[in-house]
């Protein structure tokens, strides 16, 4: 049996058929300021009652925090004093993106499962966790009743090969799947499988990114994971990371992807964006340092750097990155989502290019629509920001 | 039945696209309608109304999870769309606000132009497009339905739940 079947199976009590349509009970229920904006009113407007257990409920203010506005204080102030009127305990307020925080609690075993109020929860699915992404009101419910309707998708394994050569990374993975593999990967659960055993960022990287693969979500066979006789696997992709080159994603689809080569020195770039939950993680900025540390040479580009949580920007300072960086020109922001969403901070200007880590580029996306987008590993970001160009 | 304006819109629709993140801490759902497609056609919002039958390509609510641009086009009067197929988590949020989410398969149907008449008869699941036959049916899983009917997630919640209301 399949992993996702195996999940599914535990809280039902049999497999789903494919199609099917049914309430399944959830282990952890994620959310940040953004969906618990939403969440809090319908509490409040249509008066829902209470949170069945709150010891299930993990809200991580990350996407405008601190506040920008009067009016953002004021949401988070309703958000604050419905989460401590519910009795939710786990809060975090600034420490972090919640999908990073949720993986780095360890709170989250193999084979539980996961619901929110985010499209990227699908990230934990790196602990081989099925994790689902809603909208506001799947999430009110599953507040009330600790249960989410669903419909059990087809299912897509991504058979991993090899290793990666020297200067590739999980992005670039991601990227070269997002595009060739459109139909193998819309509206399934995407299961990946590696011959070798993959670092957990990795893990954390391509699952993050199926919603862009416009996937329900990916989950990633722990090791030592015992397949059971019939897999059921609706469709196939195989990848041989030992041929695996840098990729990029041009403005504004994510699937308008180019192999770094092919594209180099074609655009100029005014910013560079190494954060978020897809390229925020210590692996990334000590890359960013390193490559930085041995060209030798000063920034051609605005750098804005955004850890992922206080525990990755605690580390890159006890590494030495953060105080190298600054010294070069870098801008540090608070662990958060940052410019990803293009809410708060790290507004783009007219004409402008970002080269990012982030995992979208869509027209509009860090707050202006007439500025563009490209998506990019944190070492090609690192030699953007070095020679000004893509 | 009734009458409505065909309003169409592309492939990759994205929820970005539908209402930007500059919009989405509001204090009303009326910045969320006001704001509709400002980046993707600013001059779509006028033809947004309740006779509207917005008709999109594949994967229509693609990306962020937001639901405010599911809350943003029921405060147009939005009450149907169609598309050849839908982000997953978009379509969710359509049937958990009582929006009908309908999918076409463009191989049955020719696909009516930007501005066309259809009739949209909601009890039958169907929808016949002025000068094309046949009418376009859907189907939709019984849940989907019980919870459109009910007008919505938490509607139906209310409908369905014993428990005790404490605060």
């Amino acid at each position: 049996m399949n992993i996702v079947d195996k999940i599914l199976e535990a809280k039902l009590g049999r497999v789903p058929s494919v199609g099917e349509t049914f309430f399944l009970p959830v282990d952890h229920i994620l959310a940040h300021d953004g969906s618990m904006m939403l969440v809090e009113r319908m509490f409040r407007e249509q008066q829902l009652g209470d949170i069945l257990e709150p010891s299930k409920v993990f809200v991580a203010f990350d996407h405008i925090f601190p506040a920008n506005s009067a009016l953002t204080a004021n949401l988070h102030k309703l958000v604050r004093d419905f989460l401590k009127r519910q009795n939710v305990q786990r809060v975090s307020e600034g420490r972090g993106i919640s999908h990073q925080l949720l993986w780095e609690s360890k709170s989250v075993s193999p084979l539980q499962i996961v619901v929110g109020g985010d499209s990227h929860t699908p990230s934990i699915g790196a602990v081989g966790a099925l994790g689902i992404g809603l909208g506001a009101t799947d999430i009110a419910y599953a507040l009330l009743t600790s249960t989410v309707w669903f419909t059990r998708p087809e299912l897509c394994l991504v058979k991993i090969s090899g290793r990666p050569p020297e200067g590739t990374e999980a992005k670039d993975l991601a990227l070269k799947l997002l595009g060739q593999s459109a139909q193998a990967t819309t509206n399934r659960i995407l299961v990946f499988r590696s011959g070798e055993s993959l670092p957990p960022e990795w893990r954390f990287v391509l699952c993050n990114m199926a919603p862009e693969m416009d996937a329900v979500s990916a989950v990633f066979e722990p090791d030592g994971w015992q397949r059971l006789e019939r897999d059921n696997f609706d469709d196939e992709i195989e990848v041989d990371l030992g041929a695996l080159i840098p990729q990029v994603a041009m403005p504004h689809q994510v699937r308008n992807v180019e192999a770094r080569a092919d594209v180099r020195g074609a655009r100029a770039v005014d910013v560079v964006f190494v954060g978020t939950c897809t390229g925020g993680r210590l692996s990334d900025i000590a890359t960013l340092a390193d490559v930085l540390r041995a060209s030798g040479k000063g920034l051609a580009t605005r750098l804005v750097v955004c850890p992922a949580s206080t525990m990755v920007y605690q580390h890159a300072i006890e590494a030495g990155h953060i105080s190298y960086l600054l010294e070069m020109g870098a801008t540090i922001l608070p662990p958060s989502c940052g410019p990803c969403l293009g809410q708060s901070v790290g507004i783009l200007g007219d004409g402008e290019v970002c080269v990012s880590t982030a995992n979208r580029n869509f027209r509009g996306r860090m707050g202006n629509a007439k500025a563009e987008i490209i998506l990019a590993s944190s070492r090609v970001a690192a030699e953007c920001a070095l020679e000004g160009h893509l | 039945m009734r009458i409505m304006n065909v309003v169409r819109i592309g492939d990759n629709v994205n929820t970005d696209d539908i209402i930007s993140g500059r919009y989405l801490r509001a204090a009303s759902t009326d910045t969320w309608r006001d704001h509709l497609f400002e980046d993707y056609d600013p001059s779509l919002l006028a033809r947004l109304g309740r006779d509207a039958l917005l008709v999109a390509g594949s994967n229509f609510g693609c990306g962020s999870s937001r639901e405010q641009a599911v809350l943003g086009l029921k405060a147009a009067g939005i009450g149907v769309v169609l598309a050849a197929s839908y982000g997953s988590i978009f379509q969710r949020n359509c049937v958990n606000n009582g929006v009908l989410a309908a999918t076409y398969t463009a191989l049955k149907v020719a696909l009516p132009a930007d501005g066309a008449a259809a009739i949209l008869d909601l009890h039958a699941c169907q929808v016949r497009f002025k000068g094309s036959a046949p009418p376009l049916v859907w189907e939709a899983p019984a849940l989907h339905r019980e919870i459109c009917l009910a007008g919505g997630l938490l509607a139906y919640f209310m409908a369905t739940s014993n428990q005790p209301r404490t605060s």
